[in-house]
């Protein structure tokens, strides 16, 4: 009898404990969040018409839910450009969808699709609230990506990465290293499954970092391989470089810093493509800076300059034809001042100006083009 | 004349040292659960357990921070002791919701209802007038409203 009822008792404890532990994680709801920046651009270009546009330069929807203690899962959807499938306008793309496992500040581990961490700005490049740029430095700005190839100058995505920091008095030493796919991915559905690496290699990379109080600098390298010789000696009827796979470098460096109401952020990127084979050399850098003045709680002012120097050489030699060579030789340097300031209106709400021109200089083998364009805009930054 | 007002000129004197000494008193408490297996807390720490940076106590139990809602002296005392203006850790707070990290602090709107919700909540830590502490939560640091 006795026996019975400490059996009884003790299996009501137990379905107690296990249905509040059950009603705790239920507390925990789907988190539903996100932000978007509406913008006004007038374009003023030195060779063509000038033009004006409202456009939804980004609306991203978050979802959050933590699942128990020590893990939780997101997901972070973006439309680019007024997205709109009938019209064939912008880009829909799910950024991130990962589990996060934290053990504490010095191991997390991130799993799944992922933003990884390269330079200070790559992770919040798309984070719009974050930003008092509307158009960000040039390899960030998603908006662009239909027209400039971003992932050749940083990561966009990665599938597993660990990262923390290390206490050691008032420092923090960051660490993040991460794993993902070539850019060797099929986006023709005629050759098989999209999405999917090609090949057997991998993306590999990390960023060593420091902070200290508001200094923040670090380093980062990626590593992986790419094909796409393959694709231009298919493009130019080039035969000896197909199938080959070079190998692509990208380091950078970055150092943030305020001091009472200055503040200002520095980065580099410089990518090498191993060109050993003497008929490739293809050589990718970029740099900015910005400084800023908070005014007050609400409003601040800032000015810039960035610059990108593309570097391309190619050799084919054209099978089947003896001693007949098709060559490319380009340079491109993108150099742009930019000011702007950006006021909050309130917690949610920020409007942003910002100005820039943007001095190009494109060289080939025929000759040059150097023309200056005009670009200024205004923008509603909001989330919710 | 003159030995009449003397009197009354150093009963004023007094009552203004009085006041200066009673405002130079003023302090913050930044108070903790009474459960939490740490008596003390410094700077650094606090602001890591503000940020998100550092997210358990020494024992393991989660941290859960605490906010005001409104700004004032207490608020406006306790985030310079940590060495951040409210609007940067707004900032901070909402890089790390976006990025999906954390949320920020729970914001209350009293310093009573401060009280009575870290008194509840295991883990929990936040900060209100000294003048408001009783027992039924532990103070970790009391910060002068002059630092």
């Amino acid at each position: 009898m006795n026996r019975h009822r400490v059996f009884r008792l003790a299996l009501i404890v137990w379905l107690a404990t296990g249905a509040t532990a059950a009603s705790a994680l239920a507390q925990q709801d789907l988190r539903i969040f996100g932000y978007f920046q509406n913008t006004f651009q007038y374009e003023r270009p030195e060779d063509a018409t000038k033009s004006t546009s409202f456009l939804l330069q980004h609306l991203n929807m978050l979802f959050q839910k933590e699942l128990s203690k020590t893990w939780s899962t997101y997901i972070n959807i973006e439309f680019t450009n007024s997205f709109s499938a009938s019209q064939s306008w912008g880009t829909a793309s799910v950024q991130e969808a990962w589990a996060l496992y934290r053990y504490d500040n010095r191991f997390s581990l991130k799993l799944g699709l992922q933003i990884p961490t390269f330079n200070n700005l790559n992770e919040i490049k798309n984070r719009t609230p974050l930003l008092p740029y509307i158009i960000r430095p040039v390899v960030y700005e998603s908006s662009l990506e239909e027209v400039i190839s971003l992932e050749q100058y940083v990561p966009n995505r990665a599938f597993v990465q660990a990262y923390g920091f290390l206490p050691f008095r008032r420092t923090k030493f960051d660490y993040a290293v991460y794993l993902g796919n070539s850019p060797n991915i099929n986006s023709d559905p005629a050759e098989g499954q999209t999405g999917v690496d090609t090949t057997d290699t991998f993306l590999g990379g990390a960023r060593f970092g420091i902070r200290h109080g508001e200094l923040k600098a670090g380093i980062s390298t990626t590593y992986d391989k790419s094909n796409f010789l393959h694709q231009i000696a298919e493009a130019v009827g080039g035969g000896n470089q197909a199938g080959r796979e070079i190998a692509r470098f990208r380091l950078g460096a970055d150092l943030s810093y305020r001091w009472r109401d200055f503040f200002g952020e520095f980065e580099f990127i410089k990518v090498i493509y191993d060109d050993r084979g003497a008929d490739v050399d293809l050589d990718l850098s970029f740099h900015y800076f910005m400084l800023g003045y908070d005014f007050s709680d609400r409003f601040l002012v800032y000015l810039g300059y960035q610059e990108t120097r593309e570097e391309a050489f190619f050799r084919f030699m054209q099978p089947g034809i003896v001693g007949s060579v098709l060559e490319a030789n380009e340079r491109l340097k993108l150099e742009i001042p930019y000011a702007g300031f950006a006021y909050r209106i309130s917690d949610r709400l920020t409007a942003k100006v910002q100005g820039a021109q943007v001095g190009t200089k494109y060289t080939n083998t025929e000759g040059s083009y150097t023309p200056d364009n005009y670009y200024y805009a205004i923008a509603l930054s909001a989330w919710f | 004349m003159r030995a009449r007002s003397a009197p009354g000129f150093l009963a004023f004197l007094l009552l203004a040292g009085l006041a200066l000494a009673g405002s130079s008193r003023a302090q913050v408490a930044v108070i903790a659960n009474k459960q939490v297996n740490e008596d003390s807390i410094d700077r650094s720490r606090l602001l890591d357990f503000y940020t998100g940076d550092i997210r358990r106590w020494n024992g393991g139990t989660p941290v859960v921070a605490f906010d005001l809602k409104e700004k004032g002296e207490t608020r406006d005392t306790f985030f310079a002791f940590v060495g951040k203006s409210s609007s940067r850790m707004r900032t901070i707070w909402l890089k790390r919701m976006l990025a999906g990290e954390g949320d920020p602090p729970e914001a209350l709107d009293s310093e009573e209802i401060m009280l009575k919700k870290v008194a509840e909540t295991p883990g929990a830590i936040g900060f209100v007038s000294s003048d408001r502490v009783n027992d039924s939560v532990k103070v970790l640091v009391t910060i002068d409203k002059e630092d």
